[in-house]
């Protein structure tokens, strides 16, 4: 595994970000460190479920339709769709349902 | 995200394909707003005068002059106008890459039925905004255009690489930024496939990027494909994965 480096910024919920910087000081590693294991740990523990997925996947392509196969990728959707939600709604703040809405220009940043 | 320039400038499943997002209608919005079916094609409503207006003022242009507030939402929500009082409200959702319609109406200072008071009401009962089914719409719509395109690219990809003194790279599906080694083993006849791929726009490898990547893999040759931790001349980058496979004298790539 290549030993090479990134300082991109990949966004991470704050309590997954918490608690692996809590478990990385625990074990007295970075906490980069400790999420490139937990990636390698994923990806190991799910070689099989890819091979199957793979399988199926060229199964479809072989004997299916593509729109077969596009329902075959689009498995998840629901999941995905309802995480995008979360993160939609994470902004929801209460405001007086009582003041009119209407038409503002946008304040000045 | 980018979009494959073939779709640009045109009206597919529920969307209107512009360079940088796409225009969608809320199910909620169709149904209750338009008077359509919440399956509609976003085809079907182009005549609709808002959608006219919605493809015209926001195919290149994300926000407008005035926004709908104050809303609980904590999102954006911009004004879309025509004629004399026609209004709409548009969300635009930037990680996503995509501008809803989220409300139709008509404002009439007063009236019961004036827009601004109906879209504060829809905001207070947490139905302005996409939901679930919306979304989850959206994905497979793009699901669909992914493997369609998948299905053209990847031959043309495999062809160019073995073109290709070392590795080729490509864009495939507008979202799976590939690279593609071709090794051919004399003394055994064999040939062997390398491809790298992650997700095109940058960002983290996702459990889309991987089912994305399955298509791509499979659509290059069915087979047994095995994960590697490297491609032939370099390490990988971080968010990228491949997978090779070896072809011996008979099996066709």
């Amino acid at each position: 595994m290549s030993a090479t480096t990134s300082t991109r910024v990949v966004r991470v919920p704050e309590n997954t970000h918490n608690e692996a910087t809590r478990l990385a000081a625990l074990r007295q590693v970075q906490t980069g460190e400790m999420l490139a294991d937990a990636w390698r740990e994923y990806m190991e523990n799910h070689r099989e479920e890819f091979a199957k997925d793979l399988e199926k996947t060229a199964k479809l392509l072989r004997d299916g339709t593509l729109e077969k196969l596009a329902e075959f990728t689009s498995r998840n959707a629901d999941a995905r769709a309802a995480k995008a939600v979360e993160r939609l709604n994470s902004k929801r703040a209460a405001s007086d349902a009582s003041e009119p809405a209407g038409e503002t220009k946008p304040a000045r940043v | 995200m980018d979009r494959p320039d073939s779709l640009v400038g045109r009206a597919v499943a529920g969307a209107y394909i512009c360079k940088d997002w796409e225009l969608r209608v809320t199910a909620r919005c169709l149904d209750e707003d338009l008077n359509a079916d919440e399956a509609t094609s976003f085809e079907s409503i182009l005549g609709l005068e808002i959608i006219k207006a919605f493809v015209k003022d926001r195919a290149t242009e994300a926000t407008a002059s005035k926004q709908i507030r104050p809303l609980s939402s904590g999102q954006e929500i911009w004004r879309l106008g025509y004629g004399h009082d026609h209004c709409g409200a548009t969300f635009y959702d930037e990680d996503e890459g995509v501008i809803w319609l989220v409300a139709y109406g008509r404002h009439r200072s007063g009236a019961p039925d004036d827009f601004f008071p109906y879209c504060k009401g829809l905001d207070v009962e947490g139905r302005l905004l996409p939901v679930q089914a919306d979304i989850a719409r959206m994905y497979r719509d793009r699901d669909k255009w992914f493997v369609e395109a998948v299905t053209i690219e990847a031959p043309q990809a495999l062809k160019a690489a073995r073109e290709t003194e070392g590795e080729y790279r490509c864009t495939i599906g507008g979202e799976l930024g590939a690279g593609l080694a071709i090794e051919v083993v004399e003394e055994l006849e064999a040939t062997s496939i390398t491809v790298a791929f992650k997700p095109a726009g940058g960002g983290p490898l996702t459990e889309v990027t991987l089912q994305q990547g399955q298509v791509l893999l499979q659509s290059l040759t069915c087979g047994k494909w095995e994960m590697i931790g490297r491609m032939p001349s370099r390490n990988l980058e971080p968010d990228e994965v491949a997978f090779t496979i070896t072809l011996v004298a008979g099996e066709v790539a």
